[in-house]
């Protein structure tokens, strides 16, 4: 009853779509809904594998798909660029239009009219700067026969010269050496002897009133008898 | 042919022997009522007959945490008033058009359609219904055709009674001047 009621209190308030027939204008294909529960079920069982296997057991290296872009576009532009060489090779077989196409440049740009003075600045490098202005004169060294001989002669009297400078040079050295000899011979003598040695000299000097019997005494006392014959 | 009570399917299922026979009881039970509720909202057979079995789909992974404190077409019916509303969102972003130009979509695939049986006052009907807002739409689709009761309608919207009323009500206005301005202008 009360259902009733709630169904039909509105129908007061539209008439005219109460007055209508409540259809379902809606058509399905034919047998329709005797295939929908199979569907269902398919579906269901579809949705169960993709659960189990979601990626119908393929794997793919890790970051792969993170890569893949980068990979795809670095491809492309290679392939691109060999499609330009092997086109630039085939212009006068009428493939200038498909050149054209593909941009040779993409992905790299150059400063404004950078081509305008390329040609510039490689003409003032190359063609200006290689045409001189004379032609250099080439003079030989040797002349003449003579000239020759005369600088070898030249060199060999120059050789010898520094030749008997060098060996003129190497006594001098020798000398040194026993100047250097001497001297270390004295710095090891005790200084005191040496001393004594002066004044000993000194005392020793020839005294003009001396009287052969002194010289004599004093040769007996200062040498021995082989020092004598060896000096006689 | 007898319908199988709620109950005996969600006992059934409970039983993992028998499960796959609950589950063909419950297809052959609401299929169709699912189909239309879905049918009328997207208008589109196609879409529906995907987005139909989209529902019993989610209803067979669902359908073991289902707790008796619904009734059993209730919540089947939820998930199919979601799925299509998502469905229909998704249009409207995919194609990025506002929500009357959506009607006016869905209103040129009716005449489209090759699946639309009705007269020119069918026609003119869900015409008027398709100018409807959404809400207001899917409760006059179910109070009017499915004959559901506003509680009924409450537990599957989740709307109180009195709103599901009100809401109910400006829909038939709605559609009564617009069937009488139609009717005059024809």
């Amino acid at each position: 009853m009360k259902t009733d009621e709630e169904n039909n209190e509105w129908k007061a308030e539209a008439p005219y779509l109460a007055s209508l027939p409540v259809e379902n204008p809606f058509l399905v294909p034919e047998n329709y809904f005797d295939t929908l529960p199979d569907a269902i079920t398919n579906s269901v069982y579809l949705d169960e594998l993709k659960q189990v296997a979601p990626a119908a057991g393929y794997t793919v290296p890790d970051q792969y798909f993170s890569s893949l872009k980068n990979r795809i576009l670095a491809q492309t532009s290679e392939e691109e660029s060999n499609a330009n060489e092997q086109l630039s090779f085939d212009k006068e077989s009428g493939a200038e239009e498909a050149l054209k196409r593909f941009p040779v440049s993409a992905g790299f740009s150059t400063p404004d009219q950078y081509f305008q003075k390329l040609q510039a600045k490689i003409l003032a490098q190359t063609v200006e700067e290689a045409a001189p202005s004379r032609e250099s004169k080439i003079v030989r060294l040797w002349r003449s026969g003579l000239l020759k001989y005369a600088s070898a002669a030249c060199f060999v009297l120059v050789a010898a010269f520094g030749f008997y400078l060098n060996e003129q040079t190497v006594k001098p050295v020798a000398a040194t050496a026993a100047e250097i000899a001497n001297e270390q011979m004295l710095y090891d003598i005790d200084e005191q002897d040496i001393i004594d040695h002066v004044e000993g000299n000194v005392a020793d000097e020839p005294k003009t009133n001396a009287t052969n019997a002194e010289l004599e005494t004093y040769i007996l006392n200062n040498y021995s008898q082989s020092d004598l014959s060896s000096e006689l | 042919m007898k319908q199988v009570e709620d109950d005996e399917i969600l006992e059934k299922f409970s039983n993992e022997k028998t499960r796959n026979e609950a589950f063909n009881l419950l297809i052959s039970k609401y299929q169709e009522k699912i189909y239309w509720h879905v049918r009328r909202l997207v208008i589109d057979h196609d879409d529906a007959d995907d987005l139909v079995q989209e529902v019993f789909i989610k209803v067979w992974k669902s359908l073991a945490k289902f707790r008796n404190d619904s009734k059993l077409y209730t919540w089947i019916y939820r998930i199919a008033t979601n799925e299509s509303i998502t469905f229909l969102n998704k249009k409207k972003q995919r194609n990025q058009t506002p929500l009357d130009e959506v009607s006016e979509e869905l209103s040129e695939s009716l005449v489209a359609s090759s699946y639309f049986n009705g007269d020119k006052i069918q026609m003119k009907l869900q015409q008027a219904l398709l100018s409807l807002p959404e809400k207001q739409r899917l409760i006059f689709n179910m109070k009017y055709y499915d004959d559901l009761k506003y509680d009924e309608i409450s537990a599957i919207l989740g709307t109180s009674v009195g709103a599901l009323k009100a809401s109910f009500h400006i829909a038939v206005k709605k559609i009564e001047v617009f069937m009488l301005n139609d009717e005059i202008s024809l």
